[in-house]
């Protein structure tokens, strides 16, 4: 009746599914971080990057942006301690810390893509995005993909979602909104309109605040 | 709650009295260095006379195996090595619970060095509930919670080789694939280099070494007072699994920190007798503790080894003469006192390791290395009892999920009893 040792074999997993999702609420969520198969720490994803789960009750797409990464011992009784080992020699010396540590993540739930039934593509997804917090968060261990670069241009589209990303409690809100548009501007090639656009919707949610948008604008380049 | 006032009162004779005793346990240190010197010279003599005397002695002599003041330097550790620990942990049963059920809770760890492999750390609980399993070992006059703890024995030696098993399949499977991948020079050679990072040595036909280890004494003297029947349930799956070990050539080191023993010491016992033989039946019937070969008592053997030996040495090996051991077979235990940098520690190992120089330095020079890893102690140890350890608030999960399951199979009267329900919560 004793279980067996998990398999040498490590299951093959899509490249873009790096987390689960172990907390989660109406606006964001908490994910835990998928240890790599060889001896390193869980890649962490970067700050104001665009990550998708799934709601399968409903079989929405949702969008979030991280906010937040941390890494941390897995409990009480262990402590990180400074060793004075390499990265290397750690991996050499002490492969059980890398057991020790949890990557976690918590993202903010920005927009969704609904899933219709006989949408008779292979994803079932239709091609509309919303920007506003869909019926349902992801439900909890659900799978965290890190989004594709066409699902964040197309993401990006509309700007709404800046104005949920300024609102989110708790976050370096205008880092954070700088960090996602220097993002997209990057992606979409340093495309100028699309950058006036964000900066004029900023404008627009920041009313007559000049010294925050002076702050974020002057965050983004190529 | 602690009154610390009245306390404070008893804990200044406290002081005094390990002040005295200090002072005489560097006399009596000073004695055995000498006696331990005296014994040297004459060892073949005094191992004639135990193997003569053996079964009159009234105490429990190891034999030395080697040279009495026997100092080794340990060789250092291959970087490349896997070391396996299991340890238990239980929740004792209670007639104030819910439920009258005990669980026991074994912590597994295998740690890969050098290998860019993630380590295994994960415990497996097992629940006990039956009428057997619960009152099975009153017929030989043992409680209920006592036979948890030696069940708990046996199933860390059962899970330690189950372990074992699979991670030895598992480097065999490793090496096969490795293998593949080498002989396949077109495809093999431009992707072995991306993919296999620097940790990993390239593929050879010898093995990894491998050590496993437990917590505490191999010697489990406490199965000597039990009928047979009772003892063969423990002895017989314990040693099976050590059989297991064996065949797969990996070596078993049972560690013991701040060791209390005197098996050792107890062995210049028969240098010191002032009586013509050591017949301890016929000149000193009933006095085992105060006889007058007892010069050193109650001295440790660690201490002695502690002045010794220099950091990273071993002392001699000894055969461990617990009278429990005649039913060990060829499992039968030897020890050795190691410096750590850290203590003294005691190694515990069945003959089998004992005999064999190759296992025996490897099974010691790994342990050296998991002790430096682990900053004073085993590294795996220290792992396998934090995945084993059951905290209080896991052990209320337990019981809360015991008492769903029983509501839902339609059980009334489910409660704690009265005198568990005030100590959990009283009146004010």
């Amino acid at each position: 009746m004793r279980l067996p040792l998990p398999q040498f074999a490590a299951q093959q997993r899509h490249p873009d599914h790096i987390a689960e999702v172990i907390e989660t609420s109406t606006i964001d969520f908490l994910a835990q971080c998928l240890e790599p198969d060889d001896l390193n720490f869980a890649a962490m994803p970067p700050f104001g990057s665009w990550v998708k789960s799934v709601d399968e009750e409903t079989g929405n797409q949702i969008y979030a942006v991280v906010y937040y990464v941390t890494t941390s011992p897995i409990d009480s009784v262990h402590r990180a301690r400074a060793l004075g080992l390499s990265l290397q020699e750690l991996r050499e010396q002490q492969p059980q810390i890398f057991a020790m540590l949890k990557t976690e993540l918590r993202a903010a739930i920005v927009g969704f893509q609904p899933c219709l039934a006989d949408a008779g593509s292979v994803l079932g997804l239709t091609g509309q995005v919303f920007q506003h917090l869909p019926p349902r968060p992801p439900q909890i261990h659900q799978a965290v993909y890190r989004c594709t670069a066409d699902e964040v241009l197309g993401f990006s589209d509309g700007l709404d979602f800046l104005r949920s990303l300024l609102q989110i409690p708790g976050a370096p809100v205008d880092a954070l909104v700088a960090a996602t548009i220097r993002d997209i501007y990057q992606l979409r090639k340093g495309d100028r309109t699309w950058l006036v656009q964000a900066g004029r919707m900023l404008n627009l949610i920041l009313k007559d605040d000049y010294d925050r948008l002076r702050v974020i604008l002057s965050q983004i380049y190529l | 709650m602690l009154d610390l006032l009245k306390l404070a009162r008893q804990l200044q004779n406290i002081g005094q009295h390990l002040t005295d005793e200090a002072a005489a346990a560097r006399q009596r240190l000073d004695l055995a260095q000498q006696l331990l010197q005296q014994a040297s010279d004459r060892q073949p003599e005094l191992v004639a006379l135990q193997t003569q005397w053996g079964d009159r002695l009234g105490f429990a002599a190891a034999r030395p195996v080697e040279p009495l003041n026997t100092r080794i330097s340990l060789a250092t550790a291959p970087a490349h090595h896997t070391v396996l620990a299991t340890d238990g942990s239980q929740i004792a049963p209670s007639h104030h619970e819910i439920a009258y059920c005990y669980l026991i809770n074994v912590g597994r760890v295998a740690l890969h060095y050098g290998q860019n492999r993630h380590p295994l750390l994960d415990s497996l609980p097992e629940v006990f509930y039956q009428a057997e399993d619960l009152y099975g070992a009153r017929q030989w006059g043992i409680g209920t919670e006592e036979w948890m703890g030696y069940r708990r024995t046996a199933s860390e030696a059962t899970v330690l080789a189950d372990l074992a098993q699979g991670i030895a399949a598992q480097q065999t499977q490793m090496q096969a694939a490795l293998h593949a991948s080498q002989s396949l020079p077109s495809t093999g050679s431009r992707r072995a280099s991306p993919t296999s990072p620097v940790g990993i040595p390239p593929a050879t036909a010898a093995p990894t070494p491998t050590l496993a280890m437990v917590d505490g004494s191999l010697t489990h003297w406490f199965l000597e007072p039990l009928p047979t029947e009772a003892r063969d349930r423990i002895l017989l799956p314990m040693l099976e699994a050590w059989e297991q070990l064996r065949q797969l050539r990996v070596p078993l080191v049972g560690y013991l920190s701040a060791a209390r023993s005197g098996e050792a010491l107890n062995f210049l016992r028969l240098h010191t007798c002032p009586k013509p033989e050591p017949d301890c039946a016929t000149h000193c019937p009933g006095q085992t503790d105060t006889a007058p070969c007892q010069v050193v008592a109650p001295l440790r053997d660690t201490a002695l080894w502690g002045l010794v030996l220099q950091p990273g040495q071993r002392s001699a090996l000894w055969r461990s003469s617990a009278k429990i051991l005649e039913c060990y077979g060829e499992h039968r235990v030897y020890f050795c006192y190691v410096h750590t940098g850290a203590e003294i520690a005691r190694l515990d190992m069945p003959a089998w390791v004992a005999e064999d120089a190759a296992l025996l330095d490897m099974a010691l020079s790994l342990t050296l290395a998991q002790v430096q890893k682990g900053y004073g102690y085993p590294v795996a140890l220290a792992e396998a009892h934090n995945q084993a350890v059951v905290r209080g608030g896991d052990r209320t999960r337990f019981f809360a999920l015991l008492e769903q399951q029983m509501i839902r199979a339609g059980i009334t009267n489910i409660g704690t009893s009265y005198k568990e329900a005030r100590k959990r919560g009283s009146i004010a």
